[in-house]
């Protein structure tokens, strides 16, 4: 057995680094709900969830792991793929969709029910961000997910909807502006009206109503894209990092109609139902829709569920029938498929 | 509690050191049986009964064994404890598995199936049935001394070091320590490294490339490649899972004055399956060879009979690793392995083969084994070796090379590496500053690697 200082000073080293977490840690964590089960081992695992989070060290390690994994291998962990120019993309976009929903079928049960309501539905497939910037990607995502947007599209086609092609056109827009965000999964405010405008298009939508918007757009602001939590690197930024975008928010706003009277009828043009695409304020999809087509549009879309969920909820909840829209505008990013 | 997780690290090791530390060394048994059942209670406070129950039958049938003058009473002591022990553990660990084959086979004759709930298996409680029949065993065949005190010997059941993956103890190597045992700063300073040493095993080598490992077992129809490097992936994973969670019960037990057997010894240098079996879990090794093979006959009733008790050994020692027939193929492959070897002549530290072929063919073959160890089910398996033996795609594809990480592949390397390095796995440094440095460098990542993520279990937490 070694003697010498540095055997002897390893022990009170070691004590050191367990004593000083563990006594901040075990004073400030507070106890859970005294009514956990013990016995279970419900109790133990609430006060340890705390414990856990009360250690200031965690958001440290996360920056100090996420920046020297950033700096030393260029790559951003398991949720995040990194491009050229680091432009982020959600790893989902690069496997195939968990508990993908037959298209055809959903298809044509939503296209039934709402049709027995005289509503026409107008399903979009908003391509892969990888898609539309696939020249920032070191090499093709495999001929399963390089094939998925055409396939879906025929497979609209063949059931009667318009092959709206969003691909080519937020593609060709890019000449213009990004139609993507670089640090976020979606679109940016340029690329959903970009997306409205070929929608209107394509599906005979456009110029369809006579009511008139106004659009206020901001200055560059900050924004908090979904993809930076995943690649933070907090204190350690200054030296490894993905640095932050800014973004012009639009708002629009319908211009008061003089015929109309404060408590006048107003019609449902578009209900629109989707994902974060359409839920999420800053595109101002909506919005968007509202300018193409001149007509009103209320938005179903949830975000974080996915696009099926939110149809299905609006059906079975009667809120599109409640509101008995012309059209109903379902926006389906095609990484669910 | 995991060793793995913040709540042990920077809760109840700092806690327990520095009350056992401060306790006087007559308390210190005592305080070793509370604080290891507060570390198992830690999961579920009710299944303590059953630790606490195999514990009273094995002392109670050990005691009786011991102090007995009547051989027929010494025989059925070991019987009846041996049987009790062996029923919990089919119980918890085995019910559902046979139920599930009788249901299956009722079906099959056109019957209906059988409901039964689900059994929660208690943690740990192969690695406790082993020591506990040991204890009684031993203790009846005269080769240890019945425990001097109850206390002690609830206290060497549950010594938490060791209580839910192993190492295999047996009381006959611990008997002593639990009278009289030497603490000293330098005794400390090398369990501490231990301890590091397996944590970081743990969380900078076998957490990282874990991924690797799963992804590749979660492929419906993976390449040749990606078959292949998720069961090298695996390969590393399993051993400094292990073999880290090894080295820092025995790192705890050095800190608290307790010299542990050591439990691996660079298996994957090893250039017979045999030789394998000598450096891989050496203490289950040791226990299937004293408690089962031995006491089957071993080898000595002939070559056909040594090949039987070989298999039998075997088979059943996957069984005990869990309830799944993959665990049993891994097991009689292996067996057969063995057999085969033994067939042939080998001898540990002698190959037919020159040296580098036969540490390679030996590879090959446990990592086919490990399809079969890692496998859900015998399907996932037989999909990997199609993978494997080239019956699918040759290349890693686009999705796989997404999805890996830089970071994965370079703990893989440096992990086949060290393993392959043979005993370089032990950090034996002869410079007491670079000693000193490498043991904060690991424990600064580690902890720093901890932190990061969320916490992760052992995998021989579920045997």
């Amino acid at each position: 057995m070694q003697r010498d200082i540095y055997s002897t000073a390893l022990p009170w080293v070691f004590a050191s680094a367990l004593a000083i977490p563990a006594l901040y840690g075990l004073s400030t964590t507070e106890g859970p709900a005294p009514d956990l089960s013990v016995l279970s081992g419900a109790y133990q695992r609430a006060y340890e969830d705390r414990f856990a989070d009360t250690l200031p060290l965690n958001d440290v390690a996360r920056g100090a792991m996420n920046a020297l994994t950033l700096a030393a291998f260029g790559q951003t962990g398991p949720d995040v793929v990194i491009g050229d120019d680091q432009w982020l993309f959600t790893a989902e976009e690069f496997r195939p969709a968990t508990n993908a929903v037959p298209l055809t079928e959903t298809l044509q049960t939503v296209q039934e029910t709402l049709a027995n309501q005289g509503i026409t539905l107008i399903p979009v497939i908003v391509p892969d961000k990888a898609r539309v910037y696939a020249d920032k990607l070191p090499r093709e995502r495999g001929a399963q997910l390089e094939t998925r947007f055409d396939t879906a599209r025929d497979t609209l086609s063949e059931l009667g909807f318009p092959a709206i092609d969003l691909n080519s056109a937020l593609t060709e827009a890019r000449g213009a502006e990004d139609t993507f965000l670089r640090t976020d999964t979606h679109w940016s405010p340029f690329g959903a009206d970009q997306a409205a405008q070929v929608i209107a298009q394509d599906a005979g939508l456009a110029g369809l109503g006579n009511l008139e918007f106004e659009v206020a757009i901001t200055p560059d602001q900050p924004f908090r894209a979904d993809l930076m939590p995943f690649v933070e690197t907090g204190p350690f930024a200054r030296w490894a990092g993905i640095a932050e975008e800014t973004i012009n928010l639009s708002t629009t706003t319908t211009v008061a109609q003089p015929s109309a009277g404060l408590f006048g009828d107003v019609e449902v043009g578009i209900v629109l139902v989707g994902t974060s695409f359409s839920a999420r304020t800053e595109f101002d999809f909506a919005g968007a829709l509202s300018r193409a087509t001149g007509l009103d549009v209320v938005n179903l879309s949830v975000e974080g569920q996915g696009p099926f969920a939110p149809m299905t909820d609006a059906l079975t909840t009667g809120a599109i029938q409640d509101l008995a829209p012309q059209f109903v505008v379902w926006e389906i990013p095609e990484r669910y498929l | 509690m995991i060793f793995a997780s913040q709540i042990f690290l920077f809760g109840f090791l700092p806690l327990f050191l520095a009350t056992y530390y401060l306790a006087p060394v007559r308390a210190r048994s005592v305080l070793i049986l509370l604080a290891s059942y507060a570390f198992y209670g830690w999961w579920r406070v009710d299944y303590l009964a059953l630790v606490f129950a195999i514990s009273v039958v094995s002392y109670g049938a050990g005691h009786v064994a011991a102090t007995t003058a009547n051989e027929a009473t010494r025989k059925w002591a070991v019987r009846i404890g041996v049987a009790l022990i062996l029923a919990a553990l089919g119980y918890f660990k085995y019910a559902v598995f046979v139920m599930g084959i009788a249901s299956d086979l009722r079906e099959t004759l056109g019957g209906a199936g059988y409901a039964f709930d689900a059994i929660i298996l208690p943690i740990g409680i192969s690695f406790l049935s082993f020591q506990a029949i040991s204890y009684i065993v031993d203790v009846s065949r005269r080769d240890a001394p019945p425990a001097r005190t109850l206390i002690d010997y609830l206290a060497f059941v549950s010594l938490f070091p060791q209580l839910i993956a192993g190492p295999v103890l047996r009381y006959k190597d611990l008997a002593d320590q639990f009278v009289e045992r030497t603490h000293s700063l330098q005794k400390f300073a090398m369990g501490v490294r231990r301890f590091v040493e397996g944590l970081a095993m743990k969380l900078l080598i076998a957490d990282t490339v874990a991924p690797l490992a799963d992804r590749a077992f979660a492929l419906s129809d993976p390449s040749m490649a990606e078959a292949w490097l998720g069961v090298a992936a695996y390969s590393i994973q399993l051993l400094f899972d292990f073999a880290g969670y090894s080295s820092m019960a025995i790192g705890l037990g050095l800190m608290i004055g307790f010299t542990f057997m050591e439990n691996f010894d660079a298996p994957y240098t090893s250039t017979s399956i045999t030789e394998f079996w000598r450096r891989w879990h050496i203490s289950l090794s040791a226990w299937l060879r004293d408690y089962l093979y031995v006491p089957l006959g071993g080898n000595r009733h002939g070559a056909l009979a040594t090949y039987r008790n070989l298999m039998l050994t075997m088979v059943l020692g996957g069984l005990w690793h869990g309830a799944n027939v993959t665990f049993v193929l891994w097991g009689a492959w292996h067996g057969l392995l063995l057999a085969a070897e033994r067939l042939a002549g080998v001898r540990v530290g002698q190959t037919l083969l020159p040296r580098p072929f036969a540490w390679l063919t030996t590879m090959i073959a446990v990592m086919i084994g490990w399809v079969l160890f890692r496998a859900e089910t015998l399907q996932v398996a037989l999909t990997m070796y199609r993978g494997m033996f080239g019956l699918g795609e040759l290349g890693l594809s686009s999705q796989y090379l997404y999805a890996t990480q830089s970071i994965e592949l370079w703990a893989l390397f440096i992990g086949g590496v060290i393993a392959t390095m043979g005993r370089a796995m032990r950090t034996d440094i002869s410079w007491p500053a670079l000693r000193f440095g490498t043991t904060v460098v690991l424990m600064t990542a580690s902890t720093m690697v901890l932190s990061a993520r969320l916490h992760s279990p052992f995998l021989y937490f579920q045997f």
